[in-house]
C-alpha cells in the first residue's frame, strides 16, 4: 500500500509544479514532432551549379547515308532526370567560376558535362545496341556503331565538397542513377549496365575521401559542448540559488558582471577540455580527418560555450528546482540534436523546417568546426559562423550580466 | 575592521514597502539602528523578517521606500564590503572544505589569503570549528553547517552583520557563546541586526524590534517591552503585543 501512498505523492506534488507538468507534456511531444516533421528521408534541394557545354551534336554511321550529323543534346534529358526537388541547381558557363561557389560553401557541387557528352552516350548506347532506328529528315534510319576510338576522358566531371558527406553521398548517387536511366532509356530493353566510371569522374573539392566518422566528429564535439555546458551551467545554478549561496554572493563585493564572467570561465574550461578529449580520441582512435587549426577550433569552441553558457544562466533564473533546470536544458540540447546540422545536413531536414536551423547558434559551431576539421578553413572562411557565435556571445553574457544584476540590485 | 565614520545611523529604512503580487511582505517599516547596536527582529512567521533582511542586503528591490546603510543608500556595491549576510539557508559551498568556504567568501570581500588565515583562526575558534578546517562541509552536521555559515559572514569582520536566524539549529551551549561574541563584537562596534524565533535570545538585544503582518508594531529595549505588554518575560509580551497587534492591522 505504500507503494501507492509514495506513488500518489508524486502527483501530488506535481499538481503544484504546473511548470514541470507542462514540460513533461510538451518534451515528448516536441521530440516526436521533431523527429516526425524533421526527416523528408534523402536530403533535397542541394545548392550545386551546372555547366553544360555538351555540343548536342553526335556523328553516326547510318547504313542508309554513310556519316551524318545529327543534333541530339543528351545531356538536356540528363539534367531532367535530376528530377526537380533533389538538387536546386544554378546554370553558369564558366567551371572556375561555378566550382569557387562551391569553395565559398554556396553551392555544394558543380556537374560539368564536356562538349563531347551526347557523342560518348550515343557511341555507347550503340556498341551496347549494334544498331537502333532514327528519324532522319522524316525518314527512318539505321545508326550503327562506330569503331571504339580508345582511352577517353569521361564527358562528366562532377566536382563536390566532400566535408558535408550525406549530402556528397546524395549527389553521387543522383547523378549516377540519372546517367545510367538515361542510358538504358536508349537502350529499348536490351539488358545492360554502364559503367558509369568511364562517363563521371568526381573530384572532391574538400575532404577528399571522408567518411561518416569524419563528417559526425565536429557535431559530436559541437553536441558534447552543449549537453555539459547547458546541463553544468543550469544545475550549478539553481542548486546555488537553492542553498542560498547565491544570495549570499549577490549581497557580497562582487560584481554581476565578475559571478557570470567567473562561471563563464570555469565551464568554458571545461568545455575546452571535453572537446580536447573528442578531438584527441576521435583523431588517434578513429584516425577521422583533421586539416585545420586546432588554436582556431578551440577559439570558436570558447566563443560559443560563453554564449551558452549566457543562455544557461538566464534560463537558470526561472528554473525553481533541479528538475525544472533538466528539463529547460533539454530544451536546450533536443533542437541541437535535429535542427543544428550536427549529425544530418540541412538538406536531409523537411523544408518547412529549414529556416529554424539558422536560429540555434550550434548551428554555426558545427559549420564552423566542419569547415576547420575537413575543409582547413582559416578565418576568412568561417567569419560568418563567427560572427554569429560572437554576437550570439555578446548578448547572452550581457543578458545573464542584467539578470545577475536584477537577481541582487543593489551590485 | 571597517570603520565608519559618521554619526548617521548604520541601519534606517524609510517607509520600507515589499508586495508579493496581492500580498504585503512588509508595509511601511521605519527602522533605525545605530552603531555598536544589536538589534533584534522578532515575530511570527511571515511577519517580514526575512523580507526585511533581503531588502536591507540588497537582494530584494523593494516596492516603495528607502533603505540606507552606512549612510549609503541602497542600491550601492561600495557598501556591500562592510556588511555581513548570513542568510536562512547555509549558502554553503558542500562540496568544498571548510577552510576553502572562509578562502573563497573571504577573498570576493577582499581579504588577502594572510588577512583571511589570520581572521579564520579567531572565528574557527569562536564557532568551534577550528578542528574541522580540512573537513569537507557536506560531511559537517547540520548545526555545524549552520555555524560554518555564520564564519563565512564574519570573515571579513564587516561593520554591519546581518544574520537571518543564525542559532537556528545550533545547541544552547554554542548559542550561549555565540552571544557572548556579539557582545563582544557589538562592544568593539559592529552592529548587528539579528533575526530570531528564540525570544531568549532577542532579551539578550540592546533593542527589539517586534514585526507582525509586515509591520513594526512595537520596539524599544526588551524590558520597557514586558513592562508596557505587562508580562513578566519577553515571551509574554510578544505574546500580548503580537496579539494586539493583529486585532489592530
Amino acid at each position: 500500500m505504500n507503494v501507492v501512498f509514495v506513488a500518489r505523492n508524486v502527483f501530488r506534488r506535481l499538481r503544484h509544479d504546473w511548470l514541470t507538468v507542462i514540460m513533461l507534456g510538451t518534451i515528448p511531444l516536441l521530440f516526436i514532432l521533431l523527429f516526425g516533421y524533421a526527416f523528408s528521408g534523402t536530403p533535397t534541394d542541394i545548392p550545386i551549379v551546372i555547366v553544360n557545354h555538351d555540343s548536342g551534336k553526335v556523328t553516326v554511321n547510318t547504313k542508309e547515308f554513310g556519316t551524318i550529323t545529327l543534333e541530339k543534346k543528351m545531356s538536356d534529358d540528363l539534367i531532367s532526370g535530376f528530377g526537380d526537388h533533389v538538387f536546386r541547381a544554378r546554370v553558369m558557363d564558366n567551371a572556375e567560376k561555378a566550382q569557387d561557389l562551391v569553395k565559398r560553401g554556396i553551392a555544394r557541387a558543380v556537374i560539368e558535362i564536356a562538349p563531347g557528352f551526347s557523342q560518348d552516350m550515343i557511341d555507347r548506347v550503340l556498341s551496347v545496341t549494334g544498331g537502333m532506328t532514327y528519324s532522319y529528315h522524316g525518314q527512318i534510319v539505321h545508326l550503327l556503331p562506330r569503331a571504339a576510338s580508345g582511352e577517353s576522358t569521361p564527358p562528366l566531371l562532377l566536382s563536390v565538397d566532400r566535408s558535408d558527406v550525406p549530402t556528397a553521398d546524395t549527389i553521387v548517387a543522383t547523378v549516377r542513377y540519372s546517367l545510367n536511366t538515361l542510358f538504358l532509356s536508349y537502350l529499348a530493353g536490351e539488358d545492360a549496365t554502364l559503367n558509369w566510371r568511364d562517363m563521371m569522374h568526381t573530384d572532391d573539392i574538400y575532404a577528399a575521401g571522408a567518411g561518416y566518422m569524419d563528417y559526425y566528429s565536429p557535431g559530436v564535439i559541437g553536441f558534447a559542448v552543449t549537453v555539459i555546458t547547458s546541463m553544468l551551467t543550469l544545475i550549478s545554478l539553481v542548486r546555488e540559488e537553492r542553498s542560498g549561496v547565491l544570495q549570499r554572493l549577490l549581497a557580497s563585493a562582487i560584481h554581476p558582471w565578475e559571478l557570470s564572467m567567473g562561471y563563464t570561465l570555469a565551464f568554458t574550461i571545461i568545455s575546452l577540455v571535453q572537446a580536447l578529449e573528442v578531438i584527441l580520441i576521435a583523431y588517434f582512435l578513429f584516425h577521422t580527418m583533421f586539416v585545420g587549426s586546432l588554436l582556431l577550433m578551440l577559439l570558436v569552441i570558447i566563443i560559443y560555450t560563453i554564449g551558452l553558457q549566457g543562455l544557461g544562466t538566464l534560463l537558470s533564473g526561472l528554473a525553481r528546482n533541479e528538475f525544472q533546470a533538466m528539463e529547460y536544458a533539454l530544451l536546450i540540447i533536443l533542437p541541437g540534436l535535429i535542427l543544428t546540422e550536427a549529425f544530418w545536413p540541412i538538406e536531409a531536414l523537411s523544408p518547412s523546417l529549414r529556416p529554424l536551423v539558422f536560429l540555434f547558434p550550434l548551428t554555426y559551431l558545427n559549420r564552423a568546426l566542419r569547415a576547420i576539421m575537413l575543409r582547413g578553413a582559416g578565418f576568412s572562411g568561417i567569419w560568418l559562423d563567427l560572427t554569429v557565435l560572437s554576437l550570439y556571445a555578446l548578448l547572452m553574457l550581457g543578458l545573464s550580466v542584467a539578470m545577475m544584476k536584477k537577481r541582487g540590485y543593489s551590485s | 575592521m571597517n570603520g565608519h565614520a559618521s554619526k548617521e545611523p548604520i541601519v534606517r529604512t524609510k517607509g520600507l514597502v515589499k508586495r508579493f503580487g496581492q500580498m504585503f511582505a512588509v508595509r511601511g517599516l521605519d527602522l533605525v539602528v545605530n552603531e555598536g547596536e544589536i538589534y533584534g527582529l522578532i515575530g511570527p512567521n511571515g511577519s517580514g523578517k526575512t523580507t526585511t533582511m533581503r531588502m536591507l542586503c540588497g537582494i530584494l528591490r523593494p516596492d516603495e521606500g528607502e533603505v540606507y546603510l552606512l549612510g549609503s543608500r541602497i542600491p550601492s556595491f561600495k557598501v556591500l564590503r562592510s556588511i555581513g549576510y548570513m542568510p536562512q539557508e547555509n549558502a554553503i559551498y558542500d562540496d568544498i572544505t571548510v577552510q576553502e568556504n572562509l578562502c573563497f567568501f573571504g577573498r570576493i570581500q577582499g581579504l588577502t589569503r594572510e588577512g583571511i588565515n589570520e581572521n579564520a583562526n579567531t572565528i574557527l575558534e569562536l564557532v568551534g570549528l577550528q578542528g574541522k578546517r580540512q573537513a569537507l562541509a557536506r560531511d559537517l552536521s547540520a548545526g555545524m553547517q549552520r555555524r560554518l555559515s555564520l564564519a563565512v559572514a564574519m570573515i571579513h569582520q564587516p561593520v554591519l552583520l546581518l544574520l537571518d536566524e543564525p542559532t537556528a539549529g545550533v545547541d544552547p551551549d554554542l548559542r550561549i557563546s555565540f552571544w557572548k561574541h556579539f557582545k563582544e563584537l557589538s562592544a568593539q562596534g559592529t552592529t548587528i541586526l539579528i533575526t530570531t524565533h528564540y525570544l531568549e535570545e532577542a532579551s539578550r538585544c540592546g533593542r527589539v524590534g517586534l514585526m507582525s503582518q509586515g509591520r513594526l508594531i512595537e520596539e524599544g529595549p526588551p524590558q520597557e517591552l514586558e513592562e508596557e505588554a505587562h508580562a513578566k518575560t519577553l515571551e509574554d509580551a510578544f505574546l500580548t503585543l503580537v496579539g494586539k497587534g493583529r486585532e489592530e492591522g
